[in-house]
């Protein structure tokens, strides 16, 4: 019943692995990413001292899809899927030390941040006793019987 | 000024840490690939390390609580765009998307109003809603604020005491019966005009007065988006507070005597990749540090000339003795530099300075709408983006396991 029609489509694939042969060298497509994602994965990636090529495109603006070709140097031994995964957990830790520092600089994000955590804690809490309640399997117990 | 960030390169320009430095020409900013001096990080743990050396953030400014100005030096552009993408479309924010009309006898046309509304800003938590799973989902207490309008315009209301029985006749008739009362004392009615326009028109907000009365002008019921009365429904009243748009200000439609508002508005979480209502930033944006180097010491009528080619207090005039002359330009506060390249038509000035970025040092400007602080936005900004890096890792794993 949505009158917005021209919403953005989804992607038909959440990931693929394009490439068969020498684990070294694969191209990865991202489905729902766009340049955010592939550009910076693309620095980090070359950023490390295994990877021989690293390159990113988008091949249609239509389509929220990216591909992100990594290859890796024979001697290396690390395979192109695992630079890959490395690179993410770099750049999350990445993240992780600028969240740090603004923390320090901005004081009202680390109030922010607990608070949030609180009331998430909070809401944790109250789900885990709503489900403690609630025992299914429990028998009925008729003491006057 | 903040050191550079990466190492110099041999004519003395700071080259980042890719490799590469900026250069401003005639025909704009070029970027100069350089072979980068020092290796390749041997894995991630070097490559933090090495970054964890360098990072800086620091708050330039605060112009007012919803803009913030601050500096990152040491990221790479690619990261620095990433948050501004993000910034701008993945950081969700609750706005108006359904709306259903029961009764609109105002001008304003259905969709018309509904896309105002939608627009409007609503002050409310993004983080403590869930989003809407599809299109058809049920609407929950969790994934959804409701707010009703219901607005009639009334009658006209009865001329008060006050008022000239001769501006009561030119009221009545609609404002084209001015011309048709001749013979009045023109100053005796734009008195009494004025003195219920100031009294009435004009009222505090407390006391707020919908009706505009200006004279000459129709009785009309102006609908702001402070009308808009939030339902709480199930156990919102507890988890959230007060929810209401930032602005209550923002005109909606107007009303005549006769016409009935009412309607019903769900608003729900969304991204402004969707919709740019749901963009929580009005805008947020990058620019590189400016660097400015005298080549060629400039002097006297030079140096007054260069100073008003640029924004104030990017150069200064010093006293000084050297080869006779009296004063001399000096690079002051390069940061208030726009890059102007009108310095390039002057021959002598073209020779003497030259402008550069400073690589890898960012000067952020984020503007919030209202509904987060700007400095929440970032942080929200970067666990997006944390989300995208976690998310590509689990499909990596599961891909790996097929």
């Amino acid at each position: 019943m949505s009158v917005n029609e021209v919403k953005v489509k989804e992607a038909e694939f959440e990931f693929e692995v394009r490439g068969t042969g020498n684990p070294a060298s694969r191209t990865f497509a991202i489905g729902n990413e766009d340049h955010t994602i592939g550009n910076s994965l693309r620095h980090v990636l070359l950023q490390n001292a295994n990877v021989d090529f690293a390159g990113y495109s988008v091949p249609h603006p239509s389509e929220p899809v990216v591909h992100i070709r990594v290859q890796t140097s024979q001697r290396s031994q690390m395979s192109a899927i695992h630079a890959l995964k490395d690179s993410c957990q770099t750049l999350f830790e990445q993240c992780e030390i600028v969240l740090e520092k603004i923390e320090e600089v901005m004081p009202e994000t680390k109030a922010d941040r607990l608070e949030i955590e609180k009331i998430t804690e909070a809401e944790a809490f109250a789900e885990q006793d709503m489900e403690q309640d609630y025992d299914e399997d429990a028998e009925e117990v008729y003491e006057d019987e | 000024m903040a050191p550079p960030s990466g190492s110099a390169a041999p004519d003395g320009m700071e080259v980042s840490d890719t490799g590469g430095h900026y250069v401003v020409k005639e025909n704009g900013l070029e970027f100069r690939h350089m072979p980068s001096s020092e290796p390749t990080p041997v894995d991630g743990a070097e490559f933090l390390s090495r970054f964890k050396k360098k990072f800086e953030v620091n708050v330039l400014e605060r112009p007012t609580e919803n803009e913030l100005v601050f500096e990152m030096l040491g990221v790479d552009v690619s990261f620095a765009n990433a948050l501004r993408r993000i910034m701008l479309s993945d950081v969700p924010t609750v706005a108006i998307e359904h709306v259903y009309m029961w009764n609109n006898s105002s001008i304003v046309h259905d969709e018309v109003l509904a896309h105002r509304l939608g627009l409007v800003p609503i002050a409310a938590d993004p983080r403590l809603f869930d989003d809407f799973e599809a299109d058809d989902d049920d609407p929950t207490d969790r994934n959804t604020i409701v707010f009703r309008l219901s607005v009639t315009c009334g009658k006209a209301p009865p001329k008060d005491t006050a008022m000239d029985e001769t501006v009561q006749a030119a009221e009545g008739d609609g404002h084209t019966s001015m011309t048709g009362n001749a013979g009045l004392d023109q100053v005796a009615m734009e008195a009494s005009a004025l003195h219920r326009a100031t009294n009435v028109g004009h009222a505090d907000r407390g006391g707020v007065a919908h009706i505009l009365e200006t004279p000459g002008r129709p009785y009309t019921r102006h609908v702001y988006s402070r009308d808009l009365d939030w339902v709480p429904q199930g156990d919102q009243v507890e988890r959230l507070e007060s929810i209401r748009p930032v602005h209550e200000d923002i005109l909606l439609a107007k009303l005549r005597p006769g016409q009935v508002l009412e309607l019903e508005a769900h608003a729900r979480r969304g991204t402004g990749r969707d919709h740019a209502k749901y963009s929580p930033v009005a805008t947020a944006s990058y620019r590189l540090m400016p660097h400015i180097e005298i080549l060629k010491p400039i002097y006297d009528e030079d140096a007054d000339q260069l100073t008003n080619l640029y924004e104030p207090g990017v150069f200064i005039i010093v006293p000084t003795t050297e080869g006779g002359h009296t004063r001399k330009a000096q690079v002051s506060n390069p940061y208030a530099c726009t890059m102007s390249r009108n310095f390039m038509r002057h021959p002598v000035l073209k020779e003497s300075i030259r402008m550069t970025r400073i690589p890898n040092h960012f000067i952020f400007q984020v503007e919030s709408v209202g509904m987060m602080p700007p400095a929440v936005i970032l942080t929200e900004a970067l666990r997006v983006l944390q989300r995208k890096c976690s998310s590509v890792i689990r499909l990596a794993d599961e891909h790996a396991m097929d």
